[in-house]
């Protein structure tokens, strides 16, 4: 049945949008209809919660972190959710008349709707999380309400939001501890566990963070500032959301949770102090107002917080008259929103000074207003002074609670203030009585609204009045509810008439202290400076708000750097203090293997640190161009020495082919000789060779050779038929790295024509950088037909013999591709595949080798042996290498083919001396104009 | 085993990636005959990637030895709870942009949206490149392999980035491929060292040889490990590079990149922290790591006019929440940051499409040129709107789920770090929800300025599928008890590493 009514709530905040979409505004009434259904689904369960019992349903959600969905219909939630539901639905029926034709009725009625859904989630929530969820929806849609009027509500109703929503995640806090402390998330649970599984200091925090989520859900001080701001919204929003429900969310939250608090005295004196004084600024702000829906939201604030203070007192009677206060309040308030709605939509201004007299032209409405205003002020037969009698009552008891045992607080000092408070709600009564149906009419051509559209209004006011005059009816349900907080059945005993107590003392003062006070109404002046230091909470607010977001801008701002070498630095800073430290920790070091170093090393050395320090310096990229290949060219012929040829190979080729491509790029850049490598990236650099050094002694060259190697050894000419321990790894035993390897080629080639062929589009005319002289031209071209043959065939030949001696896939690749480079120098029109189709192709070779593996073999990449006639046996893995051969000439091809400036498609070679070529260009930004200058 | 080897599979999603990137490149001169392959492609993954998890699930980890060699002596696959959720997540938002990109690309007639028309259509093999590299980082047991992967990863995604080669792409390309070509060293690196100080680069036979070595020596290659893959990750204070490479490309490529790329640096941080060095030795550098970025990364955030960039902040300051987990490093820590990773891989790449589709309506991704997109377009503000409160961490979307179980599990270690980080990632949430109401409030309701031209026509293509990943966001958040219920017994067996080791080294291995 819970479910049910959720679910149907949820189903019409769906279908809202849909059946807007034929009834327009009139959307409403169907809604109020809903609403209505709902409320009776839920008084099913009524008799059971009246009888003190509780009607519960649970469904798990993620069981993994104890969250169900569990639903718990209990008299607090009973009468909460009768409010939600019941002024729900007045709403509802009052919005078809309130707006016009063309407003955006799905929208309002959808998230109107949902909203309402959401509120009722949150009452009837029986686990922290759902409660939380919903306090979240709540938000959220009051966000989308408030802001959606366009540029004016955006700014309040982000305010709104980051205040509202920093409540939440407060809350999310406190569920979060009492989860962690509880072991459950189940509200019954948790209430009942608390105490004993939280130390006293856990406890107090989650008590701090709950009154967090209820002061900036119900608007206390210093919080309280998004309640007037949330205005900008349309009447039946405000009357709904911002004056009957969403913002009693805090106050439902402290009632829930005030059982774990009942014996903690900071807790209630927070409470009380925050209350009062938000009731007493509230009331001010209220009086100075003259905008009445501004009047009408400090109002709002004002008894907001004198709901927070009687939950504060903390006895039986304090919480009794709370929620009284929280049923009449919904009533009075939610009508005289709506009627202000009306008298702005009749009157074309809700200025009190630019109305007047209304009350001759519309004397139903002024009627209702009053008396809804009547109670608001306490004034008997009101349901309005029924809960401020058992408030005064209650404030007065105040050492009667447990939590007061060792505290000197003055139940007569609060009651005075709230009846200071009291007496300025009803001067602030009186100015909307006055101001707006007294004295002479102002304006022409007023008429009395329909009745449907008064209807809505009336019945709160006349229930209002009702239960004024019956108030023991709702002693059942207030019962329960103070039940439901934690205490043992008592009788509320409502009542009008009490007798000459000191209650009905103190409402007598506050009505006379209010006329007083509305007799001085002209002097606002005092008022003002009284209320001064309370408008310090929206100040710092926005003071922090901006300093935090100034903040912001400036962290933002760092990471724009638009160079890489800010990035760079940060990350050497960071590997060079942690491994550094780390570095230090080091001990217990096995000894080192002897012949780990040679007297060759120190030749190396000695060339390598020279060349490595200038190219540190090198302001130039051709000559660091230079200077890297020469430490590469070094270092290859180091490995040659180690007795590593296939790497040594590969370096070689690699080294060449790489300033064979990067050497005409650099020609054609800015000359930037006159840039140096600044001292700290010199220092930092320094030290991470240094650190890699000394990592490198600490940790390699202690150890046997890894099973690994031993078997590559003992295994490579048994297990793969080839002899070259390198080239079987490459093919066989790691093959899936080449595999991703020539992966990685592929795709550079096809960015590298990706890039090249849009800037050959855009006119940039790189290639032709240098010019040859004819002759030289002849010599190259002479020796390169010599030249490429020879080449071709030792290609051929060290990637056949690869699997057994040095050789292989990427050295054939490579030589191939350096043939084809100084073809491509030499003017010689070598005729070879596009790069999509060689990439491709080799990809799909060495798939296809891997794949045949999988089929036959079973195992990704098992080399497969087949015996062919004529060749003899032939390994799979040959095949895979040949597409290794195939995709490295595809990236030599598209990396020339860059340089060249076609895109890889057929096109005439350029002929490029780039080395002979110097380009000067004096203006550093912008496409770099290419002035060629022979050497 | 029950009949079905699952372990068939596990090579799957990177042998046909890439088979599919060979195919689509062979057909480049027909787009409509590469679209079919790349989509035919992709989805085979996705759905090989859910029997993995399925698998996975039933069976504990998978492993193939590639080639058929000795575990230790070959490349070992391996696919568990956490590489095959990861599998999964990444092939369908992967499949989601690249119909996203075809829908663009379809109705790409300006001169603006001008990728299609690079001098090759070479967009649909590159992402296929990247989903079998991504693929790879996911299902190697192999440190170096995870190298290699890193590098597939790292050369098709600068092909991305400076697709159409235009000016602003080439310099952010710089930047991007220059830090992480240094990230790459620092990881090879610590490779090589590795190797020199074990003999191997099997991952599970690591897990045993390095708790073997002295307290220092594991140190520092835990260190040098971390600081390569947090710069991946786009970890404080290594996260400069992100925001400012990102935001250029073109807006499918910022969604997967954002989706998955530091993901991928995430996910090797949580398999090396758990596996390799357990133990928690650098537990605390971690937390406060996460702190710093969750809380500058959305300082950041918050300040930007652009909506990439603020997204791309965003990514970063919750790059900070994984890390949390991870840090925390109790099952409840790790699954939560399991569950996360898999629920912002989803909701980033959603945004930063949706993002796409507000520059096609509105012109522009700038926040001071933006308005009014609530009248003009309902469809995209609800599509913004709730991937949006879903990474802000609003219940009860699954960004609010992954975000109590992370703040549970630091509630349950309950130091006063813990609680720091608590208090870090509350405010996050907090600053990461005004971000994103800016984005709401200037974009979707404030009028539009008057230099605002008509609004641009999005077509179907683009709208669906972006619809379709907010779809599979939501989801998350239904489904999110079995996907905690996978994370958690994922996060378990993590942190017990015997599954894993077991499974790749039976009993009785050298």
């Amino acid at each position: 049945m819970l479910i049910a009514a959720l679910s149907l709530m949820l189903a019409a905040a769906v279908l809202a949008p849909l059946a807007a979409g034929r009834l327009g505004r009139r959307t409403g009434y169907p809604l109020a209809a809903v609403f209505l259904i709902t409320a009776g689904a839920l008084l099913v369960g009524a008799p059971e919660v009246m009888a003190g019992g509780v009607v519960e349903v649970s469904l798990p959600w993620v069981p993994e972190l104890g969250v169900e969905l569990t639903l718990r219909l209990n008299g607090l939630a009973l009468l909460f959710a009768m409010l939600v539901l019941g002024v729900g639905a007045l709403i509802m029926s009052y919005a078809p008349q309130y707006l016009s034709e063309d407003y955006e009725h799905a929208r309002l009625y959808g998230i109107l709707t949902l909203f309402a859904a959401g509120m009722l989630g949150l009452v009837l929530a029986g686990d922290v999380v759902l409660l939380l969820v919903m306090w979240e929806l709540t938000t959220l849609c009051s966000f989308l309400l408030v802001g959606g009027r366009g540029t004016d509500g955006a700014r309040p109703a982000t305010q709104a939001l980051v205040v509202t929503g920093a409540g939440g995640l407060a809350l999310l806090g406190a569920v979060v501890l009492l989860a962690v402390g509880t072991g459950s998330t189940d509200v019954a649970t948790i209430l009942a566990t608390a105490p004993q599984a939280l130390s006293a200091r856990e406890l107090t925090i989650v008590g701090a963070l709950v009154v967090l989520a209820a002061f900036t859900k119900s608007a206390q001080l210093p919080f309280h500032f998004w309640l007037p701001g949330a205005m900008v919204a349309i009447t039946p929003v405000s009357a709904y959301l911002h004056a009957a429900t969403l913002v009693k969310g805090g106050i439902y939250l402290l009632l829930l949770f005030s059982p774990l608090f009942a014996e903690n005295p900071v807790w209630h004196l927070t409470l009380m102090a925050v209350g009062l004084t938000t009731m007493l600024f509230g009331a001010f702000q209220a009086l100075l107002q003259h905008d009445l829906k501004a009047l009408l939201a400090y109002s709002t604030v004002s008894q907001l917080g004198f709901m927070v203070a009687l939950v504060g007192v903390g006895t039986a009677a304090s919480l009794a008259a709370a929620t009284l206060l929280v049923a009449a309040h919904a009533l009075f308030k939610a009508t005289l929103f709506m009627l202000v709605g009306i008298i702005d939509h009749e009157a074309g201004s809700r200025d009190i000074r630019r109305i007047g007299g209304l009350w001759r032209a519309m004397p139903v409405t002024a009627g209702l207003t009053a008396l809804a205003a009547m109670s608001m002020a306490g004034i008997p037969p009101l349901v309005g002074f029924v809960a401020k009698e058992e408030a005064f009552y209650a404030f007065l008891g105040t050492s009667q609670a447990t939590w007061t045992a060792d505290t000197a607080v003055s139940g007569a000092l609060a009651a005075g203030l709230a009846v200071v408070g009291a007496a300025l709600t009803f001067a602030y009564s009186a100015r909307i009585i006055v101001g707006a149906f007294a004295g002479p009419l102002v304006q022409t051509n007023l008429y009395e609204p329909k009745a449907a559209f008064l209807a809505p209004a009336a019945v709160p006011a006349i229930l209002g009045l009702v239960l004024g005059l019956v108030p023991f009816v709702l002693n059942g349900i207030v019962d329960r509810a103070v039940v439901d907080t934690g205490f043992t059945a008592t009788e509320a005993g409502l009542a009008l008439w009490h007798g000459f107590s000191a209650a009905l003392g103190l409402s007598a003062t506050a009505i006379g202290l209010g006329i007083l006070i509305h007799l001085r109404r002209n002097r606002p002046a005092i008022l003002a400076e009284a209320v001064a230091p309370a408008m310090l909470g929206p100040i710092l607010f926005d003071r922090a708000w901006s300093a935090l977001l100034g903040f912001g801008a400036r962290v933002g701002r760092g990471a724009h750097a638009l160079t890489t070498a800010p990035h760079l630095g940060g990350i050497l800073v960071v590997l060079l203090g942690l491994a550094g430290a780390g570095a230090l920790t080091i001990s217990d070091l096995a000894p080192m293997r002897p012949g780990t170093a040679q007297p060759a090393d120190w030749v190396v050395l000695a060339v390598l640190l020279p060349a490595v320090l200038a190219l540190a310096r090198a302001g130039d990229g051709m000559a660091a161009l230079v200077l890297a290949g020469t430490v590469g060219l070094v270092i290859a012929a180091w490995l040659m020495v180690l007795g590593a040829p296939d790497v040594a190979l590969t370096l070689l080729l690699v080294e060449v082919l790489t300033v064979v491509v990067a050497a005409p790029v650099l020609a054609r850049l800015p000359d930037r000789r006159g840039d140096r490598t600044g001292r700290r990236a010199l220092v930092g650099s320094g030290l991470a060779g240094l650190l890699a050094g000394a990592v490198v002694l600490v940790m390699t060259g202690r150890r046997e050779r890894s099973a690994a190697a031993e078997y590559y050894l003992a295994e490579a000419l048994p297990a793969t038929g080839g002899s070259n321990v390198v080239n079987t790894i490459l093919v066989d035993f790691r093959g899936l790295d080449t595999l991703g390897e020539i992966v990685v080629l592929a795709a550079a080639a096809l960015g590298l024509l990706s890039v090249a062929g849009r800037r050959a589009a855009s006119g940039w005319q790189p290639g032709r950088a240098g010019t040859l002289g004819a002759g030289e031209l002849l010599v190259l071209r002479v020796g390169a037909l010599v030249v490429l043959p020879l080449t071709a065939a030792a290609a051929l030949v060290l990637f056949l013999r690869g699997h057994d001696q040095p050789g292989g896939g990427f050295i054939a690749g490579l030589l191939a591709g350096s043939a084809l480079a100084v073809a491509r120098m030499s003017g010689i029109e070598v005729r070879l595949p596009s790069v999509p189709v060689l990439v491709s192709t080799g990809l799909l070779l060495a798939l296809a080798a891997a794949g045949i593996g999988l089929v036959w073999g079973g195992s990704l990449l098992e080399p497969i042996k087949v015996s062919l006639p004529l060749v003899g046996e032939v390994s799979t893995s040959l095949l895979f290498d040949l597409g290794v051969v195939v995709v490295v000439v595809g990236l030599v091809q598209a990396a020339l083919a860059n340089l060249a400036g076609d895109s890889g498609r057929a096109g005439p070679p350029a002929a490029a001396a780039p080395l002979a070529a110097r380009t000067a260009v004096p203006a550093r930004s912008g496409p770099p104009a290419v002035t060629e200058v022979a050497p | 085993m029950s009949g079905v080897d699952w372990s068939t599979l596990v090579p799957l999603p990177v042998v046909l990636a890439l088979a599919g990137a060979g195919v689509a490149v062979v057909v480049t001169g027909r787009i409509r005959l590469q679209r079919v392959v790349s989509v035919v492609t992709l989805s085979l993954v996705l759905a090989v990637s859910l029997a993995l998890l399925v698998g996975a699930d039933r069976s504990g980890p998978l492993t193939v030895a590639v080639g058929g060699w000795p575990a230790q002596m070959g490349i070992v696959l391996v696919v568990d709870r956490l590489a095959a959720l990861m599998l999964v997540v990444s092939a369908t938002v992967t499949l989601g942009v690249l119909l996203y990109a075809i829908g663009q690309g379809a109705a790409s007639t300006d001169e603006e949206q001008a990728d299609e028309d690079a001098p090759l259509p070479i967009f649909h093999p590159t992402m296929l490149v990247l989903s079998a590299g991504v693929s790879n980082t996911f299902i190697t047991g192999d440190l170096f392999n995870l190298y290699v992967g890193f590098e597939i990863l790292l050369a098709s995604s600068f092909v991305l980035l400076t697709l159409g080669g235009s000016a602003p792409r080439i310099r952010a390309g710089i930047s991007y491929v220059v830090v992480s070509l240094l990230a790459s060293v620092i990881f090879l690196s610590a490779i090589a060292l590795v190797y020199a100080a074990t003999g191997t680069v099997n991952m599970a036979q690591l897990a045993e040889r390095l708790d073997a070595l002295p307290d220092g020596t594991r140190l520092v290659l835990q260190v040098m490990l971390l600081v390569g893959f947090a710069v991946k990750a786009a970890v404080f204070p290594v996260f400069g590079w992100l925001p400012d490479s990102y935001p250029t490309a073109p807006a499918p490529v910022t969604a997967v990149f954002a989706g998955l790329l530091t993901k991928v640096g995430v996910y090797s941080i949580l398999r090396t922290q758990t596996l390799l060095f357990p133990g928690g030795q650098l537990a605390e550098l971690l937390l406060w790591a996460a702190l710093a970025t969750m809380i500058v990364g959305i300082l950041g955030a918050v300040a930007q006019d652009d909506i990439k960039r603020m997204l791309s902040f965003t990514l970063v300051s919750h790059i900070g929440y994984m890390i949390f987990g991870a840090a925390v490093g109790t099952v409840a820590g790790i699954s939560s940051a399991v569950f996360y990773v898999a629920h912002h891989i989803t909701v980033q790449t959603t945004l930063f499409l949706v993002i796409g589709l507000i520059e096609r309506y509105g012109g522009s991704t700038s926040l001071t040129r933006l308005g009014g997109l609530a009248k003009v377009a309902p469809v995209l503000a609800v599509l913004f709107f709730l991937p949006a409160m879903n990474l802000a961490g609003i219940p009860p979307f699954s960004g609010f789920l992954g975000k109590v179980g992370l703040i549970q599990a630091g509630a349950q270690q309950a130091t006063w770090l813990t609680y720091l980080l608590i208090a870090g990632s509350v405010l996050t949430s907090l600053l990461t929800l005004y971000a994103i109401s800016r984005v709401w409030s200037r974009a979707f309701w404030q009028a539009p300025p008057p230099e605002a031209g008509e609004p641009g026509r999005v077509p179907r293509g683009m709208t669906l599928p972006a619809a379709g990943l907010v779809a599979v966001g939501l989801s998350l958040t239904f489904l999110a008890g079995p996907l905690f219920g996978i994370t958690d017994r994922a996060a378990r067996d993590m942190l017990a590493r015997d599954p894993y080791i077991d499974a790749v080294l039976p009993a009785g291995a050298p």
